[in-house]
């Protein structure tokens, strides 16, 4: 076990930059996700520390070792991929075992450590069977026992569960859950699924443009993200968000009117352009909004289009009935929409006039300009911690 | 450090013409064959006739007397093989290409990172003479920035073997394009210093080797006819890398057109053209001085035989291995995380990576092929 260092790595090809100046510490034992959109530069940090890339600037530590530029076999590293690249002529037992039996470990310490690991992902009696003979599921997990019986300090995952089906890989994600609890290794996870992100890691790391944008427990990065990058990644469907313009008495834009204590946002300046975002369930109908503590004023819409989600009914607003529709943007941009969340057994249907209100504590304003977060909650009094968060990287 | 390679007793998998064409060369290197191994008894009775050596059925057999293997199958046992050696510590000589297919490449490659045996894909014509002088000057910069490389290796008529492994899809994995296209693959890529790949775009046919007409005047091996024959006999291909660096492809066992293995290489000072089969080397450039003028220089060179120089290359990368593994021997006798020493700054086996995006541009066209749609290389 051991903890990863990255300081200050950047790795560019000829014409890409696809890791842009990334330094992070993870603990030992810590389960971290990286997570971003395709070609956000995920996948590379994780090759650094896997040794398949070198980068151009900057070191990696695994425990007290600066592994930069050893060679992947050398770092006590295990990887698992999104392909299952089991050795198709040799049986389960062989598979698992051939990491060791290239170090030459004797034939009882071989059979002890695979029948150990065997046991963890559930292979039991299953041995003998070749790849061909099992479903996806069991080929992973036999690729997983694999990374077991080396015993490394840190696990490697790159997109194990992409090629699984929906129902199994929901399932997978419980079961590395389980297997980082019982062994307690640290795990460096890459996935371009929230959910996987969310749902298993300690941390999640939040990449974009070869940049990290947060490092910080899952939660903190849904209800205080660091900029509009985070704010809009993490969360499905995404949070709303209304470009307007900082006044003396709070936010206002064409649709959209918030009243604040100036004092709230000391760094700005009057003038400024500022971004406010609300999540869809943060959104809130009148004559619904009992549990809202601090509401706004009252903004005035038509439902325009509805999406039963079974669970949830995703509700989509128009804010000025004279605007155009915008239906081609998304919700998040266009300005006279909002998405808003209510549960299946509420009363509102496709052209229904409504008026709703957004829950001030949940209120996000972020510099438009940088797309920093200035402020998580518009609630008077302050509790101390709805500032910027420190994990925040530059950007 | 001396040239003796008399204690690497080397093993050849696979007897056909290719196996027997490597042991030639091992004796003219003085590298002791020790054994061979085939799953065909006639291909096992012929080799230890002509070589008087032990011939097995079980690749394992062999393993336990060799200390390198030459592996020359049907592309898509080349994965068994290669990776059983590595686990016992033989080093291996890997035929190109590396598999017949990319998720097999993928899996040797990932076998081959972990291992410390050395491991080499036999891509004989990087060791030309021709292609190493160029190769000389363009990293000296002689030809400036390198921008486009036309790869021609083109057969008039010239399906190996109709009938025979090469021309089954299930067992080479592709025809002309998985035979010849990666060699033309790779000195490309080789002479562009294997760049990022960004895309391929390409065509996959199949025109003369399913006739019965098929007129020829030689071939490489028995011809059994047009039955079974399920793969391409030429193709064409664009592949985009980075900083709109371009190669373009042609590659055919069989087309209405004289053979061609010309490459024109060409930079921002200079340009390069050879031709594998003629040798000889000629450089076009141009220049102001005195009178705007155009310049091309021949340049003669002696024809070597790649095969050998390639093996020449792969022994004594072996012999390196070796000396270096009798020096850290001792130091680490746990193996715990895989800590042994030896080749930890580069593990030396980049042949085998660089023979993965080979395989993977081939992979590529295939695809394009088939989708008639251009194929984008991600992150």
């Amino acid at each position: 076990m051991a903890r990863v260092q990255l300081e200050h790595i950047t790795k560019r090809y000829e014409d890409v930059t696809a890791v842009d100046d990334v330094s992070m510490e993870i603990e030992d034992g810590e389960f971290v996700t990286f997570v971003g959109p395709s070609g956000c530069g995920k996948s590379t940090t994780m090759e650094t520390v896997a040794g398949l890339t070198k980068p151009s600037d900057g070191k990696v530590y695994i425990g007290d070792r600066e592994v930069t530029n050893l060679a992947p076999k050398d770092r006590g590293v295990a990887m698992v991929f999104q392909n299952i690249a089991l050795f198709p002529h040799m049986d389960v037992f062989e598979n698992i075992s051939f990491g060791l039996r290239l170090r030459k470990y004797d034939d009882d310490e071989v059979r002890r450590r695979v029948e150990q690991a065997a046991d963890i992902v559930q292979l039991e009696g299953m041995l003998d069977r070749m790849p061909d003979e099992m479903s996806g599921g069991q080929r992973q997990r036999v690729a997983i026992a694999r990374a077991i019986v080396r015993n490394p300090d840190v696990f490697l995952m790159d997109e194990p569960l992409a090629n699984l089906d929906a129902k199994l890989r929901v399932h997978m994600r419980t079961e590395l859950q389980r297997l980082h609890r019982e062994l307690g290794t640290t795990i460096i996870y890459v996935t371009h699924d929230q959910a996987e992100a969310m749902t298993m890691s300690n941390r999640i790391a939040v990449l974009n443009e070869g940049k990290l944008q947060q490092l910080a427990p899952p939660l903190e990065c849904y209800n205080e993200p660091a900029n509009l990058f985070v704010a809009g990644f993490i969360g499905s469907p995404s949070m709303n968000f209304v470009e307007g313009e900082f006044t003396a008495t709070g936010f206002e834009s064409d649709n959209v009117d918030v009243a604040f204590e100036p004092a709230l946002v000391p760094s700005v300046e009057r003038g400024e352009t500022l971004t406010l975002g609300v999540r869809p369930e943060d959104v809130h109908l009148v004559e619904t909004a009992d549990g809202v503590t601090e509401p706004t004023g009252e903004l005035h819409a038509t439902a325009d289009v509805l999406e039963p989600m079974g669970d949830e009914v995703f509700v989509y607003l128009l804010l000025s009935e004279d605007a155009d529709r915008s239906m081609e943007q998304e919700p998040a941009t266009a300005p006279n929409q909002l998405l808003m969340s209510v549960t299946p057994d509420t009363d509102i249907h496709e052209g229904k006039e409504v008026a709703v209100v957004l829950d001030r504590s949940k209120i996000h304003l972020f510099e438009t300009a940088t797309g920093n977060a200035l402020r998580h909650g518009l609630t008077e009094r302050s509790d101390g911690d709805s500032g910027p968060t420190a994990t925040e990287a530059d950007s | 450090m001396t040239d003796d390679r008399s204690n690497i007793e080397t093993g050849i998998v696979g007897l056909g013409n290719i196996g027997q064409y490597h042991a030639e060369r091992l004796r003219e290197l003085e590298v002791p064959l020790v054994g061979g191994m085939d799953v065909a008894a006639e291909a096992r009775r012929r080799f230890a006739r002509r070589y008087n050596v032990d011939v097995y059925e079980d690749h394992q057999e062999l393993y336990e007397t060799v200390d390198a293997v030459v592996i020359t199958t049907p592309n898509k046992y080349h994965e068994e093989y290669a990776v059983d050696a590595f686990e016992q510590g033989i080093h291996v000589l890997l035929e190109k290409p590396l598999a017949h297919d990319y998720e097999s490449a993928a899996r040797i490659a990932a076998a081959a990172r972990e291992t410390e045996s050395v491991c080499m894909v036999g891509f004989n014509n990087r060791f030309a003479n021709t292609v190493q002088i160029l190769k000389n000057r363009i990293d000296r910069g002689e030809l400036g920035d390198i921008t486009h490389v036309e790869a021609n290796y083109v057969r008039r008529r010239g399906i190996p073997g109709r009938g025979s492994w090469f021309t089954r899809r299930q067992i080479a994995g592709g025809g002309a394009l998985i035979d010849l296209g990666v060699h033309a693959v790779d000195l490309a890529l080789y002479l562009l210093e294997y760049p990022r790949v960004t895309e391929v775009s390409g065509i996959a046919r199949s025109e003369f080797g399913s006739r019965e007409e098929y007129a020829y005047l030689e071939m490489w091996g028995e011809d059994a006819g047009p039955r079974g024959f399920d793969v391409d006999d030429s193709a064409t291909a664009f592949v985009r890398c980075a900083e709109g660096r371009t190669v373009s492809l042609e590659v055919a066992w069989a087309t209405n057109r004289p053979a061609n293995h010309e490459f024109v290489v060409r930079g921002s000072d200079a340009a390069a053209r050879f031709d594998l089969l003629e040798g000889g080397l000629t450089i076009h450039s141009a220049s102001t001085k005195g009178s705007s003028h155009l310049e091309n220089t021949s340049i003669d060179v002696r024809q070597n035989d790649t095969h050998t120089a390639e093996q020449r290359a792969f022994f004594d990368r072996v012999r390196r291995a070796d000396e270096e593994t009798d020096e850290t021997d001792g130091s680490d006798e746990s193996g715990e995380n895989g800590g042994n020493g030896g080749n930890s700054e580069d593990s030396g086996n980049e042949s085998v990576e660089q023979a993965l995006l080979v395989q993977e541009v081939i992979d590529g066209i295939y695809r394009s092929s088939d989708a008639d749609a251009t194929v984008s290389f991600d992150e």
